[in-house]
């Protein structure tokens, strides 16, 4: 998978980033040089990784407070 | 920019400015909300439990305003406004330093900093994000990586207990229902595209 479509798969699924931001940043995306997309592409994957641990943290608080 | 956030957390100044144009069936349940959010604020073991929680939800990018009537969301810009606030803040109340009002308004802009463990000087070079991608990058979402790092499962479990408590059974566990929908629904995206998701990661690990 090339840095440009993992950053497009990335985006999709970033749960941070609001449809406005996902379309501005996918319209841009030809204007970005390596470092760039670099930048973006390392945050987007940091973000993916915390925030399925993060949800997982608060799945298991909200089980765990609903069955009390 | 202070009184914006004092607005969004307890909504006291600007429902009291605007009591003529709230109907009356809608100020009630406006002030109920107010009403429970001050009670809130007011437990010192709660407040560090809901701020904890209101942190996480907004380091994840979850609208708050749906799941917390009175809170409003806090965007990019407001909280790093908030982290200069806080500092500016911090240095005023040290040369004032024996005024115990000021000592507790301090701590009131430490509570509310969205990423309190997340030195300044981050939060203002983040902003040079902006400049890669014409402002449509949020700044804020490097340091709210930064604050996600082993943050603590505790005080977001002591945080919801808490929300039911204050809003009560029903209204309590509808919006912890509502938190966990999110967190869900991050969950199954995931799991339905994990082969795609995992692979595009590792291209930028």
């Amino acid at each position: 998978m090339d840095k440009k479509t993992a950053l497009k798969v990335l985006l999709q699924h970033s749960s941070f980033l609001s449809e406005k931001s996902k379309s501005a940043i996918l319209a841009k995306l030809d204007q970005f040089n390596d470092k760039e997309i670099d930048t973006i592409g390392s945050f987007l994957a940091l973000e993916k990784k915390k925030s399925l641990q993060n949800a997982i943290k608060i799945k298991h608080a909200v089980k765990n407070i609903l069955e009390k | 920019m202070a009184m914006s956030i004092e607005e969004q957390i307890g909504k006291k100044e600007s429902a009291e400015q605007n009591k003529e144009k709230i109907p009356q069936n809608e100020r009630t349940q406006y002030l109920n909300s107010g009403e429970k959010l001050r009670a809130t604020l007011n437990d010192p073991i709660t407040k560090e439990a809901f701020f904890a929680l209101l942190r996480t939800l907004i380091n994840v990018g979850i609208s708050v305003v749906d799941l917390v009537p009175g809170i409003g969301e806090l965007p990019s810009w407001v909280a790093d406004a908030i982290k200069v606030t806080k500092e500016a803040k911090k240095k005023s109340v040290l040369r004032r330093s024996k005024d115990e009002e000021s000592k507790s308004e301090n701590d009131f802009w430490q509570k509310i900093d969205p990423t309190p463990d997340v030195p300044v000087w981050i939060a203002l070079g983040s902003e040079a994000t902006e400049a890669v991608s014409g402002s449509v990058f949020p700044s804020h979402a490097i340091e709210s990586s930064v604050q996600l790092i082993g943050y603590d499962l505790a005080r977001i479990t002591a945080g919801l207990e808490r929300l039911k408590e204050i809003w009560g059974e029903d209204k309590g566990k509808e919006t912890i229902k509502n938190i966990g929908q999110q967190a869900e629904d991050e969950i199954r995206d995931y799991r339905q595209n994990q082969m795609q998701i995992n692979q595009a990661m590792q291209v930028f690990a």
